[in-house]
């Protein structure tokens, strides 16, 4: 077994196998050997270390990532972007959280470098800006234009490509 | 006689151990003081206190525990740190993480989050292709002009 302690001191007690889907975790791990001291983990809070875990746990027996989906399929042809749309049940559900969880899910997920889990993070989120208008985007981002006027109709100028969708 | 020399002789070890107790005070790590910062400031406090707010890590180096000092003491650093933890837009997320979601984003869809707000038109600017784009549309409407 191997102790963490998130940002807030609390310490969690999970397998070894299951949290070596961290590389950061399994490196410590590997250097140090046997060992029984808790891994402090300062970036991390309790909830978001709790979610890692649950992630963690849910995917123990999934075969090795790493490497999938870093760059784009064909864009030597300037075509498609990897799909966001092969997300699994139990991942959307995962994943289905309030906005600031989810982001520290990302930093978290990139901190403790869990590739997979930093891919579903980074597809969710892109999965909420995909098909969406500027003002669609700023609704579900809660988020305000904040070009000038001038600077509005450069950028519009500059993607009006974008209206042949 | 014998009565005074007794005498001097006692109140010579009594100077002595006086003495020796002033020049080196007790170094019984329980009772020895040493400087440790608490929400009041800086205040004397027992040595064996202290030492008892570390434990060791697995890089052998003592690690603090959480402090308990009241958020009105904190310095600015923890201030930053609450802030990140506000992030709510992906506007705020680290660079290489826009990078990475705008890699599930095709180029129309960074375009419409690109007229969304400047953050998120560094976003859409993160990906090559769409940077290409834009590129080309620029090098398009100089020569139309």
């Amino acid at each position: 077994m191997v102790r963490l302690h998130s940002s807030e001191g609390s310490e969690f007690e999970v397998e070894r196998s299951v949290i070596e889907k961290s590389l950061l975790i399994k490196n410590m791990l590997d250097d140090v050997g046997e060992n029984d001291a808790a891994i402090p983990l300062p970036n991390v809070s309790g909830p978001i270390l709790a979610k890692v875990i649950e992630y963690c746990e849910h995917h123990r027996n999934d075969p090795d990532v790493d490497g999938q989906n870093t760059t784009k399929p064909g864009t030597s042809a300037g075509a498609s972007s990897p799909s966001s749309d092969d997300i699994d049940e139990w991942d959307m559900e995962f994943c289905r959280v309030d906005q600031g969880t989810l982001y520290e899910m990302i930093l978290a997920a990139n901190y403790l470098d869990i590739r997979s889990m930093l891919d579903l993070t980074c597809k969710t989120v892109a999965n909420m800006i995909k098909n969406k208008s500027p003002e669609e985007i700023r609704r579900t981002f809660n988020i305000t234009k904040d070009f000038t006027p001038e600077e509005e109709e450069l950028v519009r100028r500059e993607n009006a490509w974008c209206e042949d969708r | 006689m014998t009565m005074k020399s007794i005498c001097f002789s006692t109140s010579l070890v009594g100077m002595l151990l006086a003495h020796y107790a002033m020049a080196f005070p007790s170094s019984d790590p329980t009772t020895a003081e040493s400087p440790s910062q608490t929400s009041t400031g800086w205040m004397p406090r027992l040595k064996s206190s202290y030492n008892n707010r570390e434990y060791p890590t697995l890089f052998g180096a003592p690690e603090l525990l959480q402090d308990t000092m009241p958020s009105t003491f904190k310095n600015s650093n923890d201030d930053i740190q609450l802030k990140s933890l506000a992030k709510k837009s992906p506007e705020d997320l680290p660079q290489e993480i826009k990078e990475q979601v705008a890699q599930y984003l095709n180029t129309s869809d960074l375009g419409y989050a690109a007229q969304a707000s400047k953050g998120l038109r560094e976003l859409a600017l993160a990906d090559e292709d769409y940077r290409k784009r834009v590129y080309i549309r620029m090098i398009v409407s100089i020569i139309i002009v």
